[in-house]
């Protein structure tokens, strides 16, 4: 199985091409704007890097967030309209799951960096067993993610030298990212293709109702 | 015989659209067309959300494209193009839109064409008639107000434009003042039904002045200290309304006018109106007197193709294939916020708008 992962859910774009478990091709490109004017050609790029045609491609696996809303709805809207011309599933995978090493055993954690100005610090988190998902990423302060981990020992992957890693001193934090690559293996791995892939925001729309008001 | 059928793709603000049509020797037939609204998810706040709106536009828009493909009856393969708008507008929206029309156009090696949102307004009516270049244009909604002078395909000279508001946009203002629901225009035109436009002294701005520049600000400022100053009986709002409307038919129709007077063709002379702002009755009454005072013709095509409509990006897309416009760099297109149609006015004499994203108008 021939499979197009597609990540643009920070500050890159990052697409591979990935066949029976071995990575064919891999590009990543540095941005913080633009790319909805560079995956077009990145991934034209790789897939002849990987010697196939996206005609060829039997799945499609793209990072769902949360990250950047408008990173990842270009990441989506692009896998979407790949999926409808090509005829085949396009596979949500969040942005935790695609920092997730491959054969994790035991339960983990991912904690990916959301809001980055101190004193407001906060973290993307999603918890798994064995490699797979036990819940829906959700959005947890600095203090809450000490606590849990006070109270129940994970694998902890994310950000070595960010907050967090200076927080949790008494545990080791597993450097991990993103990545097109791991969002391919993931969809290679997922039982369900029936399901298309829909941004995951975490957060509610900011908006707020006449009068200030929120809904 | 020349032949291009191009789909369409409309995104830029709180419609999800998708088109395919057939443009023969200069002769557009719309083959399918599928729209889908977001007016209730944006009615509680009164005006559009760009976030709501660009992540509804997520959600459904491959589906629109799949249902104008169904419709349509034809495959990709045998579509000539690719068309999206690619700005202006909301820019998350416009994104969802434009990269599901790369991707369509990169999986099926069909050309993509970015199109500006504005210059299919611009063509709009002749998705229903055969309307010869040049004709002026008066673009009207809830994001734009300025007229303009169509001279043929990517030749669009700004003649005047709002130097703030939208026409729509004072619309919506003043619905959302009184309470009465979004969208604006169509809430105000009701309750205004029944009012005296003579009743509240509201002003006219730049009338005085040379040019067709135009502004709105000034009107929803006057409306909203009639508002605090003391509780409006239902009587007085539908006064209130129909003053309201009134002046910005004024304003609307006295730079009609002069535009008229500025404008030369030979033969038929035309003023199309389009944006959703067309739609109001009183507005189009008073401009259709106007167009008879020069013995011009006022073209308003149907509301659905007034509004913004999947069918005119198709057009736009279709007339630069026809043409032979296509930027082989396409693919690379970076979606605009902003995207003047007469852009060497805009940047020469910015009528407003500024900093990093560049003139509105």
């Amino acid at each position: 199985m021939l499979i197009l992962g597609i990540n643009t859910s920070g500050p890159a774009c990052d697409v591979a091409v990935v066949q029976a478990g071995s990575c064919l091709s891999e590009r990543r490109e540095e941005m913080v704007r633009g790319q909805d004017a560079r995956l077009p050609a990145i991934v034209a790029a790789c897939m002849d890097d990987a010697g196939y045609t996206l005609q060829d491609i039997d799945r499609i696996g793209v990072v769902t967030g949360p990250g950047s809303f408008t990173g990842i709805r270009v990441g989506v809207a692009f896998a979407r309209g790949l999926s409808l011309a090509l005829k085949v599933p396009c596979i949500g995978v969040t942005a935790l799951e695609a920092a997730l090493p491959a054969g994790q055993q035991g339960s983990a954690i991912v904690a990916l960096p959301a809001k980055r100005r101190p004193p407001d610090l906060s973290y993307w988190v999603q918890r798994f067993r064995t490699g797979a998902a036990t819940g829906e990423p959700e959005e947890l302060g600095l203090d809450a993610i000490k606590a849990e981990l006070g109270a129940h020992p994970h694998f902890v992957y994310g950000e070595t030298d960010g907050p967090l890693g200076a927080a949790l001193e008494s545990i080791d934090i597993h450097e991990a990212h993103p990545s097109a690559r791991r969002t391919a293996e993931f969809a290679y791995d997922a039982d369900d293709a029936s399901t298309i892939a829909r941004p995951v925001y975490v957060r509610a729309p900011d908006a707020a109702l006449p009068g200030g008001r929120k809904l | 015989m020349t032949s291009h059928t191009v789909l369409g793709i409309e995104t830029s603000c709180d419609e999800t659209a998708a088109a395919v049509l057939r443009l023969e020797d200069g002769r557009a037939t719309i083959l399918s067309e599928i729209v889908r609204s977001q007016v209730e998810a944006h009615a509680p706040y009164g005006g559009v959300v760009p976030e709501i709106a660009a992540r509804a536009h997520a959600d459904i828009a491959d589906q629109i494209v799949a249902a104008a493909m169904e419709e349509s009856g034809l495959s990709l393969a045998e579509l000539d193009g690719i068309a999206a708008t690619s700005g202006p507008g909301l820019i998350g929206g416009v994104m969802v839109g434009m990269m599901t029309g790369k991707a369509l156009a990169l999986a099926s090696g069909k050309p993509f064409l970015p199109v500006n949102h504005l210059e299919g307004h611009a063509l709009s009516p002749r998705l229903a008639e055969d309307c010869d270049f040049p004709y002026l244009l008066l673009l009207v909604s809830g994001g734009h107000c300025q007229f303009i002078e169509v001279r043929g395909l990517g030749e669009y000279r700004r003649l005047g434009t709002t130097i703030d508001d939208a026409a729509g946009e004072a619309f919506d203002k003043l619905a959302k003042l009184l309470g009465l629901g979004f969208p604006g225009g169509p809430a105000v035109e009701r309750t205004a039904a029944g009012g005296d436009p003579k009743r509240y002294k509201l002003p006219r701005p730049l009338m005085d002045r040379d040019g067709l520049d135009m502004s709105f600000a000034g009107l929803k400022t006057a409306a909203a200290r009639i508002i605090e100053a003391g509780d409006l009986l239902e009587q007085d709002k539908s006064d209130l309304c129909a003053s309201y409307q009134a002046a910005i038919a004024d304003c609307l129709t006295q730079r009609a006018d002069r535009a008229l007077g500025m404008f030369e063709a030979d033969g038929d002379k035309r003023l199309v109106v389009a944006g959703g702002v067309a739609a109001n009755q009183v507005i189009r009454t008073s401009l259709e007197e106007a167009t008879r005072r020069h013995g011009a013709r006022l073209i308003a095509p149907p509301l659905r193709h007034c509004t913004d409509n999947a069918a005119m990006i198709a057009l736009a897309g279709a007339e630069h294939l026809a043409a032979g416009q296509v930027d082989a760099d396409a693919m690379s297109f970076s979606a605009r916020p902003r995207w003047p149609l007469d852009e060497a006015s805009a940047l020469s004499d910015p009528a407003y708008g500024g900093g990093k994203r560049g003139a509105k108008a």
